[in-house]
């Protein structure tokens, strides 16, 4: 087991410079109990993923299961550090911080809203204490002074303090939950926020009002995030840029319009066939894809995606595509990227 | 169940389902959880149930199965399964007659298999205890039939998946294993409640496929209960929309984008996300759904809906017949306000 | 310090007047909807029954021989020996050494009832404490205070208590101790699934990403979800402390005669079952009564807490 590589400070970076999270070829693996009995298995959930994330930016990581973007959010978020790679904050005022340090002066970089709100917040704790957790560990003393900054957080997402602040969790409905997690996240002003799931346990038409709440955060509060999904519906309205992962390596990332119109990545494109049809519309040309997801404990050789590629070659097999940039912003980690006809044909579905 | 071996012109309706109402009982209260739900389904039909958690469409498909605990729930109507109506049987014989023409498949696989159990014995147990018992039938028999199923519902090297255990196989590959299941019986009806919630976009592509496959070659009839419009209007022949216990609209799903009137549905239209469109978020329906144990006064829908005038407090609007096939229960269907508008 | 405070720029717009006024509240509103919750619970027939029983008992063991002014329990009348209930100035009789069979009752109950609750007080306490230092800190002191559980679980009971109370001799305080232990297993070992189950939940996974610092988490998050469970098992406890109690006693173990308790009552009655059957069934009545009240309490307390929710 390798310790994180660097310890060192980074600079702090001058303000001008928009870069909020840079994540640099971060590797995460677990132990697990294997076949062998003396023998552990090593999970290769994260292999070598590198982002960054720019102020009043939200930039969207889709993947399905076992894509290992919940173990990104969770290192990114320092609840399990990464064995290798840099992931670094800067923060709002020039103070940066590494690999998830939690404990270091004004730790509150980086808030979290999870996929379950009622797993989200103590079953015990009324919203107004909740809500107030991050002002009280910021070291705001005064009960007023919390009290009014929670009202103005809960009016931001729509909530009334004087109906809602009482409430235990239990008495909100999914929605409302959602809201007073998302005010929770806001609260004490974080350089980033990382939004794991946020709509996927909630009803169709609460959905679409978390949607559209965040999206209206985004406008006013210039909200910086990182959004986890595993359903690229749910990305299109909210992300500026869009990740595709894969096994736990990046496929594609693009601006989310080029990831929706000319997909490079095959995986991608059949990420994006795979939804229904908009309502009245014909189903969708779909590609399928070969076979199930190999384990993570035993990736394929090369390109990750190869066994179940329906445009596989023997160079798959045998070396790992390069992260390149193929159209300015338009990274992509394949060796045959659908650029020519194929992504015409996708395109034009 | 002799009416099979009567000549007949139509298909058969397969399911019945009549005027059917279920109440909680809680603290000696008796809560509405479905308030009248009908329908009717032939060979080979595909008919998706949508609606919000609470909208009664899941207890709704388990009380037409007569699935419900009677010492929690009261359920009153018919469900006719295949001529029969399982609600007059007695327990004992229900248990007997349900399984041969109708399968439930649930939303979360891994809790309807026996993680202790091989999944290809779990299969060929249907043979061999379950309603697919045939005489004759041998342990080498049911196996090789599971086996062949399993081909059947595509699961690859299925030799070798047919000793796997439950926890070794990936979500999408134990929902096929569950649907596997399902259909060892030979049931003339399939419902599946949420089939594909909890399993990736891909995944979910694939097993709906699957659901369409078996129809089509089987001649099974399916019922779907989904909360997403899109992929019941993608999926299935007809689409009901339930809210609050109540079906609010029915009609066939390739009308759902053109026709549908019921503000609830064309609000949830346009709370789906347009993936292919620029980027402008999707319109919210405000509000909560409606709690069962306290229903709005008249139209269930009227304190979210955009159009709702005071008749729609007062009165309850009955589901009427608008188009063939159609049905509508609103007293302000979208289309005529936009026949209004026009003509104004 | 200075991001927290910062305000939320032009975001923020004016409040209403409702939540204006909330804001110069307290939070005062919240804590009577609690407390209005458990009177709520505790006043409902099921749960107030037994727990009036209850207190009955305790506040006649404890107060009753001052109020009813009633003669010592252990120095007896040689000459009223074996009197049947009812007996002048007996009312429940005598034992066979003259001693007034009310007085011993109650004098009996103090120590069987302080047996009971400090006993289950002991192990709650400690159990807890090592079980959720267990759950929190993980790893070699987890294993080290695991298998000290196990190792107390893996004793019979009973026979650990007679050991330790054979050990430590017999007096009320050693009894205390020697039943104590043997519940700090338990509770140890349901405080450790509980606070493991709280330990990886969503809420606690913010704090600690947010700093907030380890004894804030473990007193603001983990004890309010781990002790409901806990306190509704400690309930349980207080009837098996107190049989366990009876047993050592019954065995000569326990608190020693003259002292009474119900346990050393029972065992005393023993052999005059035939002559004197009051001497045996009384004490047993009492052990009854008070075990079942609890109990019921117990159960009726969370069937009514988990319908509030």
């Amino acid at each position: 087991m390798s310790l994180p590589t660097n310890t060192q400070i980074a600079p702090g970076r001058q303000d001008s410079v928009p870069v909020v999270l840079e994540v640099d070829d971060v590797v995460q693996t677990f132990q697990v109990a294997s076949s062998h009995p003396f023998r552990k298995a090593t999970v290769s959930a994260v292999a070598g993923v590198s982002l960054t994330v720019e102020r009043g930016e939200i930039v969207a990581v889709v993947g399905e299961t076992g894509s290992g973007k919940s173990t990104l959010a969770r290192a990114i978020l320092g609840a399990e550090p990464a064995k290798k790679g840099r992931i670094v904050l800067h923060r709002r005022g020039g103070a940066t911080k590494k690999n998830g340090q939690a404990k270091e002066e004004g730790g509150r970089g980086i808030q979290m809203v999870f996929q379950d709100p009622y797993a989200a917040l103590d079953p015990r704790w009324s919203v107004l204490r909740s809500v107030a957790e991050p002002l009280r560990t910021a070291g705001m003393t005064s009960s007023s002074e919390r009290r009014r900054r929670v009202a103005e957080i809960l009016n931001l997402v729509g909530l009334s303090a004087a109906r809602f602040a009482d409430r235990s969790p239990r008495e909100l409905s999914g929605g409302q939950a959602q809201r007073v997690a998302i005010a929770r996240a806001l609260v004490s002003n974080p350089d980033l926020v990382l939004l794991d799931e946020p709509v996927t346990a909630l009803d169709v038409s609460v959905q679409a009002q978390i949607i559209t709440l965040l999206y209206t955060l985004k406008g006013r509060l210039g909200l910086t995030a990182i959004l986890i999904a595993h359903d690229l519906a749910v990305v299109r309205t909210l992300a500026d840029r869009t990740a595709i992962m894969y096994l736990g390596r990046l496929c594609e990332l693009a601006p989310t319009d080029d990831v929706f119109h000319r997909p490079l990545h095959p995986y991608t494109a059949a990420l994006l066939t795979a939804i229904p049809p908009k309502i009245g519309e014909p189903a969708r040309e779909r590609i399928h894809l070969k076979g199930e997801q190999p384990s993570p404990l035993n990736p394929p050789s090369g390109c990750r995606f190869r066994t179940r590629c329906p445009i596989a070659q023997d160079k798959c097999a045998a070396e790992v595509p390069e992260w390149r940039e193929i159209e300015p912003g338009h990274h992509v980690a394949c060796h045959f990227p659908l650029v020519d006809s194929v992504a015409v044909a996708v395109a034009e579905r | 169940m002799s009416d099979q071996s009567q000549p007949i012109v139509k298909p058969q309706p397969i399911v019945e389902v009549e005027d059917l109402w279920v109440w909680l009982r809680k603290r000696g209260r008796e809560i509405p959880l479905v308030r009248g739900l009908s329908y009717t389904l032939r060979p080979a039909e595909a008919l998706s149930i949508v609606g919000e958690s609470g909208a009664g469409k899941s207890i709704g498909v388990r009380a037409a199965l007569g699935l419900l605990d009677p010492r929690l729930f009261r359920v009153t109507g018919s469900s006719k399964l295949v001529g029969t109506d399982v609600l007059a049987l007695t327990a004992k014989e229900r248990a007997r007659y349900v399984p041969s023409v109708a399968a439930l498949v649930f939303q979360d696989p891994g809790r309807s298999l026996n993680p202790t159990m091989r999944v290809g014995d779990q299969i060929a147990e249907a043979f061999l205890k379950g309603s697919g018992y045939e005489p004759g039938m041998t342990r080498a028999k049911a196996e090789a039939r599971a086996l062949q199923l399993m081909k059947d519902v595509r699961i690859a090297a299925a030799e070798e998946r047919f000793k796997a255990y439950p926890n070794q196989l990936s979500g999408g590959m134990k929902q096929r294993v569950v649907i596997a299941i399902a259909v060892a019986c030979k049931p003339q009806v399939l419902f599946c409640d949420e089939p594909t919630s909890s399993l990736d976009v891909t995944t979910q592509a694939a097993i709906m496929d699957l659901i369409g496959e078996l129809r089509d070659q089987t001649g099974i009839a399916t019922v779907t209960i989904t909360h997403d419009l899109a992929l019941a209007a993608s999926r299935a022949r007809k689409v009901i929309v339930m809210y609050g216990g109540q079906v609010v609209e029915a009609l066939p799903a390739r009308l759902v984008a053109t026709e549908s009137a019921m503000p609830y549905t064309t609000a949830l239209i346009e709370a789906v996300p347009d993936i292919d469109g620029n980027g402008t978020p999707p319109t919210p329906i405000e509000g909560m759904p409606p709690d069962p144990a306290n229903l709005p006064s008249g139209c269930s829908f009227h304190p979210r809906c955009r159009f709702a005038q005071d008749d729609c407090l007062t009165n309850t609007p009955e589901l009427r017949v608008v188009a063939p096939a159609h049905e509508l229960r609103c007293f302000h269907p979208v289309k005529d306000l936009e026949l209004q508008e026009a003509s104004r | 310090m200075t991001t927290a405070t910062r305000p939320l720029g032009a975001s923020v717009t004016g409040l209403s007047d409702a939540d204006a006024t909330w804001v110069s509240g307290s939070t005062r509103g919240r804590m009577v909807a609690t407390l209005r919750t458990w009177r709520r619970a505790i006043l409902s027939p099921s749960v107030a029954f037994p727990l009036a029983v209850f207190l009955i008992v305790v506040i006649a063991c404890f107060a009753g021989p001052e109020i009813l002014n009633l003669p010592s329990p252990i120095v007896g009348n040689l000459n009223d020996t074996l009197l049947p209930p009812g007996s002048p100035g007996y009312p429940l009789g005598t034992n066979e050494l003259g001693n007034d069979e009310l007085s011993r009752l109650l004098w009996g109950g103090q120590i069987s009832i302080i047996v009971g609750l400090g006993a289950t007080a002991f192990g709650l306490i400690v159990g807890s404490f090592l079980g959720m230092l267990a759950a929190y800190s993980g790893r070699a002191v987890e294993v080290v205070i695991m298998r000290l559980f196990d190792a107390l679980l893996a004793f019979p009971g009973l026979i650990l208590a007679l050991i330790l109370a054979d050990f430590l001799g017999p007096n009320v305080w050693n009894t205390i101790l020697a039943i104590g232990i043997f519940g700090i297993a338990r509770f140890g070992r349901l405080a450790w699934a509980q606070t493991i189950g709280v330990r990886h939940r969503d809420f606690v996974v913010a704090a600690r990403s947010d700093g907030v610092p380890s004894g804030s988490i473990v007193l603001g998050h983990m004890v309010p979800n781990v002790m409901p469970t806990l306190l509704g098992f400690a309930l349980f406890t207080v009837g098996t402390a107190m049989t366990i109690e009876a047993g050592l006693s019954f065995l000569g173990l326990g608190v020693q005669q003259p002292q009474p308790t119900w346990g050393n009552m029972i065992a005393g009655a023993q052999q005059y079952m035939s002559l004197a059957p009051w001497l045996l069934i009384l004490p047993a009545a009492m052990l009854v009564i008070t075990i079942l009240s609890l109990n019921l309490v117990a159960d009726s307390l969370r069937i009514r807490l988990d319908e509030e929710r």
